[in-house]
């Protein structure tokens, strides 16, 4: 008797554990299958480039968690990524904390965004510029925080995650492509490559799925460089250089097919 | 002696004992000579601190204060919660108190009396019971070096009754004047002074509390005691009406703390800083007014290697009186501060002031707080990292692009007038120094060799001023494909190309 009943029980209770999961339980927001996309916790702001939405949990840049970016060099279009997602907040302060560069007030304002909303903080020390991080998060009243750090330690980076997690502010993180290799506790992590008349992304982590193939996001607009780069690549004339000073380049030596 | 810490009564050390027999008894024991000024000094503190939580403030005599704050109850969330403010508040200033709270100010007082006396009498017997776990208790004394003021005894008065309340948290706070008649009457009389110089005679005729004294027959207690006596049962229990003469604070604020030993490291500085900031706070509260800008000197050694005091000035954006806050941005300034020699005393100056704006209130975050935390932000920032460290735009009507682009710091942000913009395409990151750029094959090259894309810009300005630029700027592209802003000096002889910009 004793060896029958569990035999029996399991007879009884395997077709429904045999079923998937979700056929009668359905899953809480924080958890999903590996196959698919799962949902941030907080709101997101949609990045502005329907290639890179469609490849995000929610469709956009989560707030409240850290996003690292992983870029190859700077200025290879990484701030042009996120201008449509700097614009959709509004009149919010933007923090640029430890830029790699100055930046150019002209581009800022070229973009459409206010000059007023930047915040340009420079540290002496790394933990300056962590302690910095987290009284933005933690104040919340700028609506972004723009983080270049070239080397952090992982207790940095957990401790700088969980004052994005607690706070509403953006928050991405720049770092060097090399930083690819180690481990972060960030929940979203691109990796930047520069691309003619754009960039391409390849998302090394995100909630969800592992991400096939790089995404390709190119700018359309005025100042689509590659545009012009496909049309010609011989488009600066000499004659236009010339015209009110003659170039002493012509004197020196032959004048270059291509400048 | 007139006060004395527990460890003191621990040795056997009573109140009122000569100099000698203490030192007979515990030759160890310090004994610190009793100091009025000093005493009046930290009385007027406390009272200045508590301030802020009632504009009516009267003192009853030396050690006891009386506060109105019938209309402060709901202000600060009932009587508990005031209660447990001021109780934080002194105990920052270093103080202990005994507090009591009734409808009327003589029975409020003799609550905190009773509650005074019946913690000395808790502590003797529990010393007696345990005498060699006194590190506990002993900072119930109170932190300030002159031990002999020990006994605070703030009571709260409360004029009109409302509230009302069907449990106590102590039985010495009470808001009805039914309840305080019943409380009043078990209490003993020794709690009223007035009664205590008949205490013999009392005690001979069968009296105990309050209430057996009020029991006896009026005209022949008064022929027997003073008129004083029934005068201060009548106040105590409502019958009489009572009079104070309250606080004013003064004009100007400024307060010194003298360290009770020299401190050589900033940060320590701080709980005396805190001091200062609980009784600016009180001042601001009851002159209406918030602190723009404050200085704290910290004073040095005097005598022969004396060094000219130090001054900490702090300047707020935003007009503040939130002790709290102050008291973080000060905590930053100590965490930078190296100190030139150790500090004897710490001196508070408010030296600009304007009017305290009461915050509305509102259901959903408005832009307003919003603007408010981002002041609070930049202080804070600017108090750890020094001014230099936070940038505003502040752009400038130049052609030439490092003219252009100005960044002004932050605590001198101005209304900076909106500069007219070039429209051709700009970088993101204009590099600090322009990069000589190397030519090969008769092209650019950083990295790989580059290829114009657009261009030229033609820029030539700045003969006015001596920094004279002749360029022509050119957005060019490497082979990876990542965008460049180079510029071709036009004066040199042979072409020279320098690397301004990156598109970002």
């Amino acid at each position: 008797m004793n060896v029958s009943t569990p035999t029996v029980t399991a007879a009884t209770l395997s077709p429904p554990l045999l079923q998937p999961l979700s056929s009668f339980l359905p899953l809480h927001a924080h958890v999903w299958r590996a196959g698919q996309m799962g949902l941030a916790r907080a709101h997101v702001t949609a990045t502005g480039h329907a290639a890179l939405d469609r490849e995000l949990p929610n469709q956009g840049w989560p707030h409240g968690g850290l996003i690292e970016l992983l870029l190859q060099q700077s200025g290879i279009g990484e701030l042009r990524l996120l201008q449509p997602a700097l614009h959709a907040l509004g009149e919010q302060r933007i923090a640029l904390l430890q830029p790699p560069h100055v930046p150019h007030i002209a581009a800022w304002s070229d973009w459409g965004l206010s000059p007023q909303r930047l915040l340009w903080i420079r540290t002496q020390r790394q933990a300056d510029a962590l302690w910095s991080a987290e009284q933005v998060l933690r104040n919340g009243s700028c609506g972004a925080l723009l983080f270049w750090q070239q080397t952090l330690r992982h207790e940095s980076l957990r401790r700088l995650q969980l004052a994005a997690q607690a706070s509403d502010t953006l928050c991405w993180l720049l770092r060097p492509l090399s930083a690819t290799d180690s481990a972060s506790p960030a929940s979203l992590r691109i990796a930047l490559r520069p691309l003619a008349g754009g960039v391409q992304l390849e998302i090394l982590k995100r909630r969800g799925p592992p991400c096939a193939s790089p995404i390709d996001v190119f700018w359309c607009g005025r100042d689509a460089h590659a545009a012009a780069a496909k049309h010609s690549t011989n488009e600066v004339s000499d004659a236009l250089l010339d015209r009110r000073h003659p170039d002493p380049i012509t004197v020196t030596g032959p004048v270059p097919a291509v400048v | 002696m007139i006060a004395l810490s527990s460890t003191a009564a621990a040795q056997g050390v009573r109140i009122g004992m000569r100099s000698a027999s203490v030192h007979g008894i515990a030759p160890q024991v310090m004994l610190q000579p009793r100091d009025l000024l000093r005493e009046q000094r930290s009385f007027d503190a406390v009272a200045l601190a508590l301030m802020q939580y009632t504009p009516e403030i009267a003192a009853i005599d030396h050690q006891s204060l009386v506060l109105d704050v019938s209309a402060s109850l709901s202000l600060f969330g009932g009587y508990r919660r005031l209660s447990r403010c001021i109780y934080s508040s002194v105990q920052t200033l270093g103080f202990s108190l005994a507090l009591g709270m009734a409808p009327t100010a003589q029975a409020a007082w003799l609550f905190a009396q009773d509650c005074a006396q019946q913690r000395k009498h808790r502590r003797t017997q529990y010393q007696a019971s345990n005498p060699s776990n006194h590190q506990t208790s002993n900072h119930q004394a109170s932190n300030h070096q002159a031990s002999n003021h020990q006994a605070l005894n703030p009571s709260n008065h409360q004029a009109s009754t409302h509230q009302p309340s069907t449990h106590h948290f102590l039985q010495r706070r009470v808001i009805k004047l039914g309840a305080m008649r019943r409380r009043l009457d078990g209490l003993s009389f020794t709690c009223l002074p007035e009664a205590v110089h008949h205490q013999e005679w009392l005690e001979g005729i069968g009296c105990r509390t309050l209430a057996d004294i009020r029991r006896l027959p009026r005209s022949g207690l008064k022929r027997r005691t003073h008129t004083r006596l029934l005068e201060a049962l009548d106040r105590a229990y409502g019958e009489a009406p009572e009079l104070f003469e309250w606080l004013q604070a003064p004009a100007s604020f400024q307060a010194t703390i003298e360290l009770p030993y020299r401190i050589d490291q900033a940060p320590m500085l701080l709980f005396a800083a805190q001091h200062l900031l609980a009784q600016m706070s009180g001042w601001l509260a009851a002159r209406q007014q918030a602190v723009r800008c404050f200085l704290l000197w910290l004073v040095h050694e005097k005598g022969r290697a004396s060094v000219t005091p130090t001054a900490l000035e702090v300047m707020l954006s935003e007009p503040s009186c939130e002790e709290a806050y102050l008291l973080r941005l000060l905590k930053e300034r100590f965490g930078q501060l190296q100190l030139v020699a150790p500090v004897i005393a710490l001196r508070l100056e408010a030296s600009q002031l304007s009017a305290w704006l009461a915050p509305s209130g509102q259901l959903f975050a408005s832009p307003a707080s919003k603007v408010q935390d981002y002041h609070r932000l930049l202080e804070l920032l600017v108090a750890r990292l020094g001014a230099d460290a936070l940038r505003l735009p502040a752009p400038c009507a130049d052609h030439r692009p490092e003219q252009a682009n100005q960044w002004q710091v932050a605590h001198q942000a101005s209304a900076v007038e909106q500069a007219e913009m070039p429209t051709a395409a700009r970088p993101f990151w204009l590099l600090e120094q322009p990069l000589p750029l190397m030519v090969r094959q008769h092209r650019p090259f950083y990295g790989s060799s580059l290829r114009l894309l657009s261009g030229p810009e033609r820029i030539e300005a700045g003969w006015w001023d001596g920094a004279l630029a002749l360029r022509d700027y050119f957005v060019a592209q490497g082979e990876e494909g990542a965008c460049y802003w180079i510029y071709r000096e036009r004066d040199a002889s042979s072409a020279r190309w320098f690397l301004h910009g990156l598109f970002a």
